[in-house]
């Protein structure tokens, strides 16, 4: 039986986005957020604080490439969107010519919470859950212009939380 | 009675998927799950007899919030309505309730919100215990006698090609006044396999006598693979 998907998307192509969509394409992924604010930084003086997609980085990454190599920590509660994301940067880069220092497993990040099982006293029986957080990190060195293009327009899964430092 | 676990959160991960999908910082994580569950609830508080089994929750990181929410239900005509635009319609009512929402917990206005809303219609409807845990307790409010809706369920679930079903009912059974637990079984229901695809549901009924607690465990079949929220991502298209 053919499962019909009825889906209605709301997504509207924001003006700050570099590279024109056609269609119905997302308007913001992890990396287009930060490197689509290129050109306004440039004009400001001093990016406030260090934002967490380091705008003022990617700035400074696109106005002297190939010297530069950024630094990109990818966070996700799931191993497979992990490994799913780390071969789409990857095969990104490699593309484009930017060399990969593969990608370093990080500690895993283990947060216990420990509960009562019980409505009302019983304090000796308890039940735990945990949430582990797996974390890589990625090198991309000699980059270019079409490298940083090409990460613009990654479209990594929903559930990975993506950082980038220079 | 030995306290059992629940059965799908016991198998996050395994043969079941996160409802609620996203990774962020600790701070906007309470905030999301907030969101997530005042949806949850609205969706399911308004549409009662929809028959949703699963509504799937995706979120991203960026400057405006980005929702995509995936509705499982077994008559989705129920709350579309015939037209297309009913659709449209809910997304746009649920965009206002959610930055209601936000303003009744005295946070800023989120500005636009994002968010792209897709309705599946199940294949076999009554292979799944949400819905078959809503019409019993549909039954049971009608009064109809216990044991005939309990067996009716059963049956129901055979009819759709599951392969073990329990339907459990507690409480003040035909209004007796010592409450009681009946079961009706059928087929295995191994809870302790954890490939084991098992859909458990829990929902209570209202009744003049007070409340009949009604738990189904529907046996689908094992996995032998694991199942993961990869590649069915809905933002990403």
């Amino acid at each position: 039986m053919a499962a019909l998907t009825v889906c209605a998307t709301s997504m509207v192509a924001c003006s700050q986005q570099r590279t024109s969509s056609s269609g119905q394409r997302v308007a913001f992924r992890p990396f287009s957020r930060a490197l689509a604010a290129k050109p306004l930084v440039q004009q400001q003086a001093a990016a406030p604080g260090a934002a967490r997609r380091s705008v003022a980085v990617w700035a400074a990454a696109a106005a002297a490439p190939a010297q530069q190599k950024i630094r990109i920590k990818l966070k996700s509660y799931w191993v497979d969107l992990l490994a799913d994301s780390v071969e789409k940067i990857r095969e990104a880069a490699s593309s484009t010519g930017a060399t990969i220092a593969g990608p370093v497993p990080l500690p895993t990040r283990k947060k216990i919470y420990t509960v009562l099982r019980s409505p009302h006293v019983n304090k000796d029986s308890r039940e735990q859950f945990e949430v582990r957080l797996h974390q890589r990190l990625i090198d991309v060195k000699d980059l270019s212009s079409s490298t940083i293009d090409r990460l613009m327009t990654l479209d990594l899964p929903a559930g990975v939380d993506v950082e980038v430092k220079l | 009675m030995g306290q059992k676990v629940h059965p799908i959160g016991f198998r996050l991960g395994i043969t079941h998927k996160h409802q609620s999908y996203w990774c962020t910082t600790p701070q906007k994580n309470a905030l999301w799950i907030q969101d997530a569950s005042f949806l949850r609830q609205y969706l399911s508080k308004k549409f009662v007899g929809a028959g949703i089994t699963t509504i799937d929750i995706e979120r991203r990181d960026l400057e405006l919030p980005t929702l995509s929410i995936e509705v499982h239900a077994a008559r989705p005509v129920l709350f579309l309505g015939r037209d297309k635009k009913g659709l449209e319609i809910l997304r746009d009512e649920l965009v206002n309730q959610l930055r209601a929402f936000y303003r009744k917990r005295n946070l800023t206005d989120p500005g636009r919100i994002l968010l792209s809303l897709s309705v599946k219609p199940l294949s076999s409807p009554d292979a799944h215990a949400a819905v078959l845990a809503e019409k019993l307790v549909e039954d049971l409010e009608k009064r109809t006698p216990f044991r005939r809706a309990m067996r009716q369920t059963v049956q129901r679930a055979l009819r759709a090609g599951v392969k073990g079903i329990k339907v459990q009912v507690s409480g003040r059974l035909n209004g007796a006044d010592i409450a009681r637990s009946e079961d009706v079984r059928e087929g295995p229901v191994p809870l302790q396999t954890l490939r084991a695809d098992i859909d458990y549901s829990s929902k209570s009924a209202k009744t003049i006598y007070g409340l009949l607690g009604v738990k189904i465990w529907v046996f689908r079949g094992e996995r032998l693979t694991r199942v993961s929220n990869f590649s069915t991502s809905q933002i990403t298209k």
